[in-house]
């Protein structure tokens, strides 16, 4: 992998690379290139925040790039071609974002595109991607908004949608017979301002009385009122919509409210490394959503979700994030595409390779890949669905352990457990 | 009538962390006229040095709290004497550019070191409960450092000669050069005092909230607006603007929707620069 950033020296570079490779003997960016895949590497294009505000999320993607790479191109890569990422910093700057995408496809020429961090870093690139005909898988984009009677045909949605976020949520309120609902939403991310509205109509619907529906400003920093006045309410349920300082906030704001709803469900982030650091033992019996984790049943183009898992622990010494699932995912949907344009036509087709990522469905290690194939919406990720999962405490070591409640197939325990 | 103890008491927990740190920014602008827009990243360190000390050495964060406080209170010492004090006298956007320049750098440092995730002090979560309502023990201790600070800095500022000195210098630097007293140091440790109440503001915020290397950059306009509040240089007007704005904010989040508690605080610096320029306890250190 080759990873560049925007520097004024950034100039004088393919001329070192020229020298260099003239006395080395080898090509520049193909440091990284196994002996098993030594055809011409195919060139993918992306972007990540490896710097800046959205550094941690940028790197767990890397973690799961680097990864699906070192694996592809150890077993070959695709039909004895090695994949290779052209990869720049953008910086956690929207505006930077769409230089480097514009430099991928005019200057690198890359054949193919992944997607930088999240909607803001993505959603700028799409216009650009959809003129210049490449394929483009985004990474964590969970917007349907992105597509949503655009009539995209170039960019495919990988990540599963925001609007089902709430799905565990609902099945589990059912279950638990809980009767009331106390729903708070941050107005930062706009995707969760538009479907609000419509998960606390669902919650009615179902006969769940919404206690109290309110948006916050994610500045405002005193969950302590919000838990406070849901609790005054006697809302037997939570649930928090918004990013994770949110949730561990809200986390802290429970046990300092003596608030203990019979859910408490704050959001998509309290399996991440951020949550549990920052909420420590106040996650216990704290639930949520999660999009996929090391215990998921899945197979890929490159790997089981197991072996996955296993690899990434081997060589990071961690548990893989969602979102490094994501990432080697991406790579996995890619080079199955890719596979298929070699197989059937001979040749990398980039129409082929497009056709398929918009008609296929099939699994990577993140899960089932589907998405809406024609139309005004096509390119919307149709189907993966998440998990509800909770903080539990494990009776022999006493240490916290994330739990799967829902869907009931997937259920590592049977019984949710009361907040302490 | 408990809904609204419940709510002062929430505004009061609220506010104190606003106070303590914005008494660091009015004390510097009283004295040396300086708009320190490196006092959030201060802030910000003393909570991660705090942070450090307890994660990975257990350190109580009482403890921590107090060296936190020492070693803003050294950097402050360094900040001024090597680089604001280069630009005293100098027009003000001078200091403003330079100390905007010093928040980034040490934005950027915390970025490197901690990188972006969160942090929090876990410590005294444990509910406490005051008139049929629970708080969380760590507010208390909050009020307590809060009071004690605000005490402590009075008497100071009253009775000992350096305090008096900080008073008077804040009244007229000439003045007091002609006395014989060396203003120079004076502004350092004025500085050093404000570095160290931003580093134990952002303890009590580590304790209460969640760190991040952003925390100084969103936490600034809130003291900024504490101290037009209370009227620019006024050490009792910054205490009491913080509290009042905690309770601004917990009240209209309370009574209306959380959605304007950050409104509340642009609202407040609006108003005031429009029809009280002066603040609620008008100007400088003096009038203490």
């Amino acid at each position: 992998m080759t990873v560049h950033r925007m520097r004024r020296w950034q100039a004088v570079l393919p001329l070192a690379a020229v020298i260099l490779a003239a006395l080395f003997g080898c090509a520049p960016g193909e440091t990284e290139t196994t002996p098993q895949a030594a055809g011409e590497p195919i060139r993918i294009g992306i972007s990540l925040p490896l710097t800046g505000r959205y550094e941690v999320e940028g790197r767990l993607l890397r973690e799961g790039y680097d990864l699906a790479l070192e694996m592809l191109n150890a077993k070959g890569g695709v039909k004895g071609r090695p994949l290779q990422l052209i990869m720049y910093d953008d910086q956690s700057d929207a505006a930077t974002v769409t230089k480097l995408y514009r430099k991928l496809i005019y200057e690198d020429r890359v054949e193919f595109l992944l997607g930088s961090y999240a909607s803001p870093l993505t959603n700028p690139v799409v216009p650009i991607v959809e003129e210049a005909q490449v394929p483009f898988i985004t990474t964590t984009v969970a917007d349907p908004g992105v597509w949503r009677g655009k009539g995209l045909k170039w960019t495919v949605m990988f990540n599963r949608s925001f609007e089902d976020y709430l799905d565990p949520a609902h099945g589990l309120v059912q279950r638990m017979k809980i009767k009331s609902v106390a729903y708070f939403y941050t107005g930062a991310i706009p995707t969760v301002v538009e479907n609000s509205p419509a998960q606390r109509d669902k919650f009615q619907r179902e006969g769940i009385n919404v206690l109290i529906f309110e948006r916050y400003d994610p500045a405002t920093i005193d969950f302590n009122v919000l838990a406070s006045k849901a609790k005054a309410a006697g809302a037997e349920a939570l649930v928090l919509m918004g990013a994770f300082r949110e949730a561990a906030a809200m986390a802290k704001a429970l046990s300092a409210t003596s608030y203990k709803p019979k859910m408490a469900w704050l959001g998509w982030t309290i399996n991440t490394e951020d949550f549990r650091n920052s909420a420590g033992d106040l996650a216990e019996c704290i639930m949520g959503n999660a999009h996929w984790l090391p215990t998921t049943r899945s197979k890929g183009f490159i790997a089981s979700n197991e072996e996955f898992v296993s690899r990434f622990r081997a060589k990071y010494g961690k548990d893989p994030d969602y979102r490094a699932a994501i990432a080697f995912g991406n790579i996995e949907l890619l080079a199955q595409a890719i596979n298929a344009s070699l197989e059937e036509r001979g040749r990398i087709d980039k129409t082929f390779v497009r056709d398929y990522l918009f008609k296929t469905k099939t699994e990577t290690v993140f899960g089932p890949y589907e998405v809406i194939p024609e139309g005004p919406d096509a390119g919307i990720q149709v189907a993966k669905s998440g998990y509800g999962v909770q903080w539990q405490r494990d009776r022999q070591t006493r240490a916290l352990r994330l739990e799967v409640l829902w869907p009931e197939r997937d259920a590592t325990v049977k019984e949710p457990c009361s907040m302490p | 009538m408990q809904e609204v103890l419940e709510v002062l008491l929430r505004g009061l927990f609220h506010g104190i962390t606003y106070a303590v740190a914005a008494t660091g920014l009015a004390l510097v602008f009283g004295v040396m006229r300086v708009v320190n827009v490196a006092h959030g990243e201060l802030f910000m360190l003393g909570g991660y040095i705090a942070y450090v000390l307890w994660s990975a050495l257990g350190l109580n964060p009482l403890l921590g709290m107090l060296v936190s406080g020492v070693c803003l209170a050294v950097i402050g010492t360094l900040l001024q004497r090597f680089l604001v004090e280069q630009v005293v006298g100098k027009p003000e956007t001078t200091s403003l550019l330079l100390l905007f320049g010093v928040s980034i750098i040490l934005m950027d440092m915390a970025r490197g070191i901690f990188t972006t995730g969160l942090r929090s002090i876990v410590y005294l979560q444990e509910p406490v409960s005051i008139l049929g309502a629970s708080y969380a023990a760590n507010n208390l201790v909050t009020l307590a450092v809060g009071i004690f600070l605000a005490i402590a800095l009075a008497l100071f500022l009253k009775f000992h000669p350096l305090g008096k000195a900080l008073r008077a210098t804040a009244q007229n630097q000439e003045l007091v050069s002609a006395c014989g007293i060396d203003s120079r140091k004076v502004r350092m440790f004025s500085f050093a005092l404000a570095a160290c109440l931003a580093g134990i503001a952002g303890v009590l915020w580590a304790m209460l909230h969640n760190l991040s290397p952003f925390t100084g950059q969103a936490i600034i306009i809130t003291l900024f607006a504490v101290v037009v509040l209370g009227g620019l240089g006024s050490i009792t007007g910054a205490f009491l603007g913080g509290i009042a704005l905690g309770l601004a904010e917990v009240a209209t989040a309370h009574y209306f929707t959380p959605q304007l508690s950050l409104f509340v605080a642009y609202a407040v610096l609006i108003a005031m620069l429009l029809l009280r320029p002066r603040g609620l306890m008008g100007a400088a250190v003096e009038a203490e």
